[in-house]
């Protein structure tokens, strides 16, 4: 016990200023995100919009065909489960309120994707891809704005309003282009801001 | 004249906890230790001398079979932080306003 007291260091004004200045540094690279889940989801909706526009304009053999209708759902199950763990399971010796508030934003959206495809299906009786992709751009761009926004990240901000413009782009054209442009935003707002900030992670 | 500093966070461990903790929601004892240069015993008393004061609350579980201690500031410790870094500033306000 005496020991501890020992330890237990008195500061004069300098060091306490110097303590706290230390300490919020260390709060504040706990705060910055990793990016990880913006390049999984990035690349698996580019690669699902490119099949989507490629699927009938390229010729291919019927093995090719099969391996790249089930590669998509596989892609999609995995993007999923591992969002989940990373979200819920993942050790993490620290817990963010910048974290906390980016869950709550991303799974509310996520639910808002449910509910505004429910609604559409409910009011056409049918599905329509061609109204409900930009949609769900326009709900998915605000999710990306906010993200930068809490994590300042200017990069994230302007991806989510081209991807937010590319929504407005894709109600003037028919859905098999749609799909191009739609995985050009996710590239721009998902790929590339995502890469940056992977890459300036607190290692 | 500058207020008192408070005495439970004018210590250099039980100050470089709250300046960690203000910044977020919860973190664990084994964060706190690599960030704070203290060993696991000198923090463990540190932590309790900040719980007696209200300042912080420390949740006791279990991650697989190995004990899990999260420490997460309280209203009162907030309260009590933005007192002392008021201090703080206010101290090295003065100091300018004589040094002038």
């Amino acid at each position: 016990m005496n020991s501890n007291i020992a330890q237990d260091n008195l500061l004069d004004e300098n060091e306490s200023l110097k303590v706290i200045r230390e300490m919020i540094q260390v709060s504040r690279r706990k705060l910055e995100n990793n990016g990880i889940l913006f390049i999984v989801w990035g690349w698996i909706m580019f690669i699902t919009n490119l099949k989507e526009f490629l699927i009938d304009k390229l010729i291919m053999t019927y093995p090719i065909h099969q391996t790249i209708r089930y590669l998509i759902p596989t892609l999609l199950i995995l993007g999923i489960i591992f969002s989940i763990y990373t979200a819920f399971f993942k050790k993490k010796q620290t817990s963010s309120y910048v974290g906390v508030s980016l869950k709550y934003m991303w799974f509310s959206v996520i639910a808002g994707l449910f509910l505004v495809n429910l609604i559409l299906f409910n009011q056409l009786q049918e599905p329509d891809f061609t109204l409900q992709n930009p949609i769900f751009m326009v709900l998915i761009a605000i999710a990306v704005v906010v993200s930068g926004g809490i994590l300042r990240y200017k990069l994230l901000i302007a991806g989510g309003i081209i991807f937010a413009l590319s929504a407005l782009v894709c109600s003037y054209m028919p859905l098999q282009s749609q799909f191009l442009v739609e995985a050009i935003a996710w590239l721009i707002a998902f790929i590339i801001p995502g890469h940056m900030l992977y890459k300036k992670r607190d290692k | 004249m500058f207020k008192d500093l408070d005495p439970i966070l004018h210590s250099q461990v039980r100050l470089a906890i709250m300046s960690i903790l203000i910044g977020l929601e919860s973190a664990e004892f084994s964060f706190l230790l690599e960030n704070t240069n203290t060993t696991k015993g000198n923090l463990s008393f540190q932590l309790s001398r900040l719980k007696e004061a209200g300042y912080i609350r420390i949740k006791k579980s279990f991650r697989g079979n190995y004990p899990l201690t999260t420490c997460k500031i309280s209203p009162k410790g907030i309260t009590a932080y933005e007192k002392y870094v008021q201090a703080i500033s206010e101290y090295f306000q003065n100091q300018t306003h004589f040094n002038k």
